[in-house]
């Protein structure tokens, strides 16, 4: 099984869900600065020219990281990542969304590049602006929805959780210090305690 | 909150049902709407109107803090994303065919819906309104203009995934991404994005469905 990942990205999610499944994988880096992604090499892997993508070992390839996360979770019962019910399955499910659609590609995404969502770069300064805002609104949604919770989806951890922990990693870039956000920065240190997160982190050159 | 007039949908019952979908018509809605029905589910559906500001008011926000539709609510607790809701729906109405048989396959399958929900908030949102990219509406015609090409990006990969002649997007039947993807096909007919062919004969396989056209007729839409 291949990852393929590009530091601290969203990829880091599934990189640590591996960590946490015991899985044996090879992590691929992908230069995303170098436009890696766009070549055949990578095209032939994910057409879509993103990661994370995750090569199985019967050849498949899957792509998504809310769907990574799922087969992660699905495929290594006794890591006890996935949650015991629909509820639970659900409840993750909708976190993982909403951290991808909203959150990422809604949010950081747009203060990474401002200028592709205006085309015109005498529009990108306003536009970013406005990312920076909605973002920086979103996190403290994530900070309200961690009062009095261990993990997202309360006491027990899921497939939902590295995402999460990736949120507050780039938390800054949207004017947001975890100093500031205590239940998020407790959920943070709680998830750099967990030996796979600090063997993920080491693995992508992150310490 | 007023329910939406143009529709008739299962307000009338007297008995609550166990399951409430909030939604606004022509919306990422729609596309649970479609899947409730399809599960042959027991639901009620109530409309706000966004461009009321409804979804902003202390009532909606009671319910979905985020100030988005859709939410469903499942006795008492309430769940919000539309690939989150579907996933409930088809995992609770097994019989409904909705989601594949298999881990690998259910994780594909999640990788669409993901793929949809994401472009939607990438693409075919500012594409539909600018202003959530911008408040400058100097720009707003710029935003349009390259989230079309976004969309146009996006359409291309779906019809090169059909390209192996499956009629749906997991094979030949059906499941939830087939939904999610309906509605933005039809969203890009609007918006002036040409769909390719295979896009076009998935569009028209899914809008052939009765669950999606009764929903389609029940929200004004068709």
């Amino acid at each position: 099984m291949k990852l393929f990942y590009s530091p601290g990205a969203c990829s880091l999610a599934c990189h640590i869900l591996l960590h946490e499944a015991g899985a044996k994988h090879d992590a691929v880096p992908v230069a995303l600065k170098d436009g890696a992604q766009f070549k055949p090499d990578f095209l032939a892997i994910n057409p879509k020219s993103k990661v994370p993508a995750l090569a199985r070992d019967d050849g498949s390839v899957l792509t998504e990281m809310p769907a990574i996360s799922y087969w992660i979770a699905a495929t290594y019962p006794q890591a006890g990542l996935m949650p015991k019910d629909a509820e639970g399955v659900t409840r993750a499910l909708e976190w993982l969304n909403w951290m991808s659609g909203t959150v990422h590609n809604g949010g950081f995404t747009r203060i990474a590049r401002a200028e592709r969502f205006v085309g015109d770069p005498a529009h990108a300064a306003a536009a970013q602006e406005k990312a920076k805002a909605d973002t920086a609104k979103y996190i403290d949604q994530m900070e309200e929805r961690m009062q009095g919770r261990q993990y997202a989806l309360g006491a027990d951890y899921s497939f939902a959780d590295p995402m999460l922990y990736v949120l507050c990693r780039w938390a800054p870039r949207a004017g947001k210090s975890l100093d500031a956000l205590p239940a998020l920065a407790a959920f943070n240190a709680r998830m750099e305690a967990r030996p796979a997160v600090q063997a993920t982190l080491k693995a992508e050159g992150l310490t | 909150m007023r329910p939406d007039s143009t529709t008739g949908l299962a307000r009338s019952q007297r008995v609550p049902s166990p399951l409430v979908l909030w939604g606004s018509t022509g919306t990422t809605s729609t596309i649970a709407h479609m899947v409730l029905v399809e599960a042959g589910a027991d639901f009620e559906a109530r409309f706000i109107g966004l461009k009321a500001g409804d979804n902003r008011r202390p009532e909606f926000l009671a319910i979905n803090p985020k100030g988005e539709v859709p939410a469903l609510v499942v006795d008492g607790a309430v769940i919000t994303e539309t690939p989150a809701i579907c996933q409930y729906i088809a995992e609770t109405h097994p019989d409904s065919g909705l989601l594949p048989a298999t881990y690998p396959q259910r994780a594909q399958c999640l990788a669409w819906l993901a793929w949809a929900s994401y472009r939607q908030a990438a693409s075919w949102i500012p594409a539909m309104l600018p202003v959530r990219a911008t408040r400058e509406p100097a720009a707003h015609d710029a935003v349009r203009a390259c989230s079309r090409r976004r969309v146009a990006k996006a359409l291309d990969f779906l019809d090169s995934a059909l390209a192996d002649g499956r009629y749906y997007l997991m094979g030949n039947a059906a499941t939830l991404p087939d939904f999610y993807v309906a509605m933005q096909l039809r969203w890009a007919r609007r918006i002036d994005v040409p769909i390719g062919d295979r896009a076009g004969a998935l569009l028209d396989r899914m809008l052939a469905r009765p669950a999606v056209a009764r929903v389609l007729a029940a929200e004004g839409l068709a």
